[in-house]
């Protein structure tokens, strides 16, 4: 099973398709790049919509999500919403997380600006669907990242940390095992993604309604909600950086490294610390994700045997062995 | 030498295999590891998932085999399917295995060249009904049958005397008739199988020599 492969595909065949590199000599012409713009169109509509795709459709089901699913509107929290247009202040926890794939200025070296649109977009897609999956909410789409909350006043906080770790999880996966090696293979190097995450606890956090009139949104006012985007530009290639609070939810120190620096120092003799988040240990500790041979990832969530499986894919590896009985 | 060996390299397995852990030894002097093999094949597609229990003899490190335990049952306790009632898993003929031990095993390789591809066969056997690879046959009949795949052997008094050049060491002259099979010369004639034989180490060959003899006799 596959879980992003409809947004792959849809990637794939964009870059394919994309005139720059066949027309490197001659240059593009108006009519090339409207014939461009008009495929892309077409491909557009392959990306997965409010209506999943039957392998979406499992991994969603396996998860517990309700068939129900459907995708938060953006914007407001839910839960906050009746702070819109109000002067009230309510405090609340809540996790906020950033997250965007790094290095995709390069891909508009190789790419025509709408199949660029194209590969964004999907990415971007791709990550709403596990954050909703996850029962977060975007709050903002930022180029190809996302601004996240995950929580809210019907769930517990601890429920709320695995799911935006789950989350951030299933995007890294996306774009480090289906993407990265793709985008190489076609002559973008090392595209990944960069993630950050934090609670602030209900005395750390202030919802409110910034902006006049219209113009504005519902949003919080906390010193976590300013760390994840700083933690998002600590990480590693790939990785996922998390504060204090998150781990201390969690209680697992297999999949927290305390890095060296702390992220915020209150000068008051305390500091507050950021953590690597071992994301692909915590996919396969909470069966999403199983290993194959090699050791790498493939996100799955049924523990059942592929329906469509052959056996001329398994022989490369079963035909390494010949057993033999000796015993009794 | 063993144990700081096994300690690195089991811990580069674990930061690689998230599925498992190092648990309490049921065997004293191994080093016990537990966790899930989940066989994919070459399109990701998933076949199933075994419980398994792997135990590493810490002062043999790397100069040893891994003893492998199926704990699921869901490989049939059955001969056909290599594994013993206690569910230890027959990775391979012995001799095979001699030579990865002698030459020092790293565990991760071991797991991903020998471990993993047992599991996944198990699937391609009950898909197809055969091994992908063959199988070899039970007891002294499968000793047989690698001799004569690995070394085009079949006749046994000649298996017999090379068995018996390679535990004893007597040498001929290389450029000379073969004294084994009447072959040309020595040196492009048996002595590369004697040489290989070697390999396997004199209690491995006296067993072999053993059960040829047996064989020679029943005939």
């Amino acid at each position: 099973m596959n879980l992003f492969e409809d947004y792959k595909n849809v990637i794939k065949k964009a870059v394919e398709n994309d005139p720059t590199k066949s027309n490197k000599i001659y240059g593009l012409s108006e009519p090339l790049l409207e014939s461009n713009r008009e495929y892309l169109k077409s491909l557009r509509n392959e990306l997965p919509g409010r209506e999943l795709s039957h392998e979406m459709r499992l991994f969603a089901k396996g998860m517990g999500v309700p068939e129900t699913f459907d995708y938060q509107p953006l914007g407001s929290h839910p839960d906050f919403v009746h702070l819109k247009g109000t002067d009230l202040v309510e405090e609340h926890w809540i996790i906020s997380g950033f997250i965007d794939v790094k290095k995709s200025t390069k891909l508009f070296n190789n790419f025509t600006k709408a199949t660029v649109r194209l590969i964004t977009e999907s990415i971007i897609r791709a990550s709403m669907f596990a954050v909703n999956l996850c029962g977060g909410y975007v709050h903002r789409i930022q180029g190809d990242g996302l601004m996240v909350y995950f929580g809210g006043k019907n769930i517990e906080k601890l429920k709320a940390v695995e799911d935006a770790l789950k989350s951030f999880s299933m995007i890294s996966y996306f774009v480090k095992n289906d993407l990265k090696d793709f985008f190489e293979d076609n002559g973008i190097q090392d595209i990944h993604t960069r993630a950050g995450l934090d609670l602030g606890h209900s005395k750390q956090v202030d919802w409110f309604y910034s902006g006049i009139g219209e113009s504005g949104e519902v949003t919080t006012c906390s010193l976590h909600t300013s760390l994840a985007p700083k933690m998002q530009s600590n990480a590693k290639n790939s990785g996922i950086v998390v504060g204090h609070n998150v781990t201390t939810q969690l209680r697992k120190d297999k999949y927290f490294e305390q890095r060296s620096k702390e992220i915020h120092d209150y000068e008051d003799g305390r500091k507050y610390y950021q953590y690597n988040f071992d994301w692909e240990r915590y996919l396969v500790d909470n069966n999403l994700a199983v290993q194959n041979d090699m050791g790498v990832l493939v996100l799955t969530i049924n523990t059942l045997p592929d329906p469509n499986r052959n056996s001329l894919d398994l022989y490369p590896i079963a035909s390494k062995s010949k057993p033999y009985f000796n015993y009794g | 030498m063993g144990k700081k060996c096994l300690s690195t390299d089991i811990k580069n397995f674990l930061d690689k295999y998230f599925a498992f852990e190092i648990v309490e030894s049921p065997k004293t002097g191994y080093l016990a590891l537990e966790g899930k093999i989940s066989v994919l094949d070459k399109s990701d597609k998933l076949w199933g998932h075994f419980k398994i229990l792997i135990l590493i003899n810490e002062a043999e490190y790397p100069y040893t085999v891994p003893i492998v335990i199926e704990k699921t049952q869901i490989i049939n306790r059955d001969w056909d399917f290599h594994i013993s009632k206690e569910g230890e898993c027959c990775l391979d003929i012995p001799h095979k295995l001699i030579k990865r031990k002698r030459r020092g095993i790293v565990f991760e390789e071991f797991y991903r060249e020998v471990i993993y591809p047992f599991f996944a066969n198990y699937h391609y056997k009950v898909s197809t009904g055969n091994y992908a690879n063959g199988e070899y046959k039970h007891h002294a009949e499968g000793i047989f049958q690698f001799y004569n795949e690995e070394y085009k052997l079949s006749e046994v008094p000649l298996i017999i005397n090379l068995l018996q050049t390679a535990i004893t060491g007597i040498k001929y002259e290389p450029n000379k008739k073969c004294s084994l099979c009447g072959g040309r010369k020595y040196k492009k004639c048996c002595r590369n199988i004697v040489l290989s034989l070697k390999q396997y180490g004199k209690p491995q060959l006296y067993q072999d020599l053993s059960i040829f003899k047996e064989r020679l006799k029943s005939k």
